[in-house]
């Protein structure tokens, strides 16, 4: 069982308070933020840093103090080794150099279209280079990624169109990180907690209809998720789209 | 000595077929299609790569690193055609004969898939070349007991440490790793930092770092103070 103490009394920052939008600056990927700390109590003194990541690659910003915050000139991600997704945290660090976390907001995933939007999501979609693999799913530090492989034809456009393909891709992503979460890795899971996962069970309990079973019972958690993923579909109708996509795509 | 050179695409499906047959018990190495012009050509006509034996991977990283310096490019790491080419360059090395029998993995550890995207990381870990390039060139001499298994193999540094994408990422704790577990006189990790069951192993070392990570700010320390926030079962590793 994965359980981290918090032994140092780390606040979670809610994700209501950060803001985060992808850009790009002469065709370089950059970033804006809005960080509303106000009301946490913490220490005027201490260091917020933001940290913007994919896979290895890493870039650190500093922001100031919580007491006088100051937004860098530069927010280029140009050492982040994506084009799409990127993972952002936001720490607050004691100003005494101990380097202890007093807050921290950890499982910002923010995509960026083509079409300049972008947007803050639990399962971020990117196209990458997969081989003969057509899809999996990315378990990275701060959360989920869908990998779609960007060899397929008109792949994006199908993804984000064709009601045929989320209704296969979807419900079986969801299922393995359900799966990862609660059977492989068997995250405790914690309502109040700001982690990837946490944000995973919030979505899979808004469709339950029973209970969560208890760690040592994994076949009812297997019955759990499939129970989750059938009101899933259920929902978005799945199935009655992919049949009107056929009949649409024959007549 | 030979120039450095960059298989295009017929080079590349000529590689997959020469793993097939390798694969298949045929004896092969150094295929002639290695310097042939139409399946690889010159990176540069002045840049030129020696037929070596490497024990280490970082022994071999560290050589690379001296021919690719010369190579201006940004983009080297989607060059997919230099790494399959260096990879079949060095084939005898990174795919050796065992027991009159070559058994090479899956072609995406002698071919990098790259297809111009950055974001291809998990091949790239896996490319027996191109990743522990990858990783000398982020930690320099750091890298060296992430980097001490032969060519041919990845090594238990490497699937319990180096691709774990939020440790690999932080230069402090990489030194700290290597301050902890390499022997500079043996010049090789020291004995039983890998095992499981001596106290303050790797694997221990991971967890303590995962845990640690959620309440300091580890991206922003210095190797020292790393070392300084450990538990006592990793002082026998700090002597």
């Amino acid at each position: 069982m994965r359980r981290k103490l918090n032994f140092t009394n780390r606040k979670p920052i809610a994700r209501t308070r950060v803001q985060i939008a992808l850009h790009r600056d002469d065709g370089v990927l950059a970033f804006d933020a809005e960080i509303d700390l106000s009301g946490l109590k913490l220490d005027p003194d201490s260091i917020v840093l933001v940290e913007a990541f994919y896979r290895t690659s890493i870039m650190r910003f500093p922001w100031g103090t919580v007491g006088r915050p100051v937004t860098p000139d530069s927010r280029s991600l140009h050492d982040i080794d994506t084009d799409r997704v990127v993972h952002f945290r936001i720490k607050v660090v004691a100003g005494d150099g101990s380097g202890r976390i007093v807050a921290m907001a950890d499982d910002i995933t923010v995509t960026g279209g083509s079409d300049g939007m972008n947007e803050m999501s639990l399962l971020p979609v990117n196209f990458v280079e997969l081989g003969e693999l057509p899809w999996r799913v990315d378990f990275g530090v701060s959360g989920t990624t869908l990998e779609i492989n960007r060899s397929i034809d008109d792949v994006e456009t199908l993804v984000r169109s064709d009601a045929r393909v989320a209704g296969l891709l979807f419900p079986a992503a969801a299922r393995e990180i359900l799966v990862r979460i609660l059977l492989v890795d068997g995250y405790v899971v914690d309502e109040e907690s700001e982690e990837w996962w946490a944000g995973w069970m919030r979505w899979a309990a808004a469709f339950a209809t029973f209970p969560l079973p208890a760690e040592t019972d994994p076949d009812g958690r297997l019955l759990w998720i499939d129970d989750v993923l059938r009101e899933f579909c259920a929902r978005h109708e799945f199935s009655k789209q992919f049949n009107s996509t056929v009949e649409a795509g024959t007549t | 000595m030979p120039v450095l050179r960059s298989l295009n695409e017929t080079g590349i499906e000529r590689f997959r077929q020469f793993l097939r047959l390798v694969r298949g018990g045929q004896s092969v190495s150094s295929p002639a299609f290695t310097f042939d012009d139409i399946c690889a050509l010159p990176v540069s006509a002045t840049i030129r790569v020696e037929q070596k034996q490497f024990a280490t991977k970082f022994e071999m990283t560290a050589y690379l690193q001296r021919v690719l310096e010369k190579v201006d490019r940004p983009d080297l790491l989607e060059d997919a055609g230099l790494w399959s080419w260096l990879a079949l360059f060095y084939f005898d090395l990174i795919a050796p004969e065992r027991g009159g029998q070559r058994r090479p993995r899956e072609d995406y550890h002698y071919i990098l898939v790259s297809g111009g995207d950055r974001a291809s990381g998990w091949y790239l870990n896996r490319h027996l070349i191109a990743g522990p390039w990858e990783l000398f060139r982020r930690h320099g001499i750091h890298s060296r007991v992430l980097l001490s298994g032969s060519p041919d193999e990845h090594g238990k540094f490497m699937y319990d440490l180096a691709w774990r994408t939020d440790l690999v990422s932080n230069r402090g704790l990489l030194e700290a790793v290597d301050r902890l577990y390499f022997d500079e006189e043996a010049n090789r990790p020291k004995r039983g930092a890998t095992s499981r069951t001596i106290p303050g192993n790797l694997r221990r070392l991971i967890a303590v770092l995962q845990q640690l990570d959620f309440n300091f700010d580890l991206q922003g320390m210095t190797a020292q103070r790393i070392l300084e926030l450990l538990p006592p079962e990793f002082d026998r590793w700090k002597k």
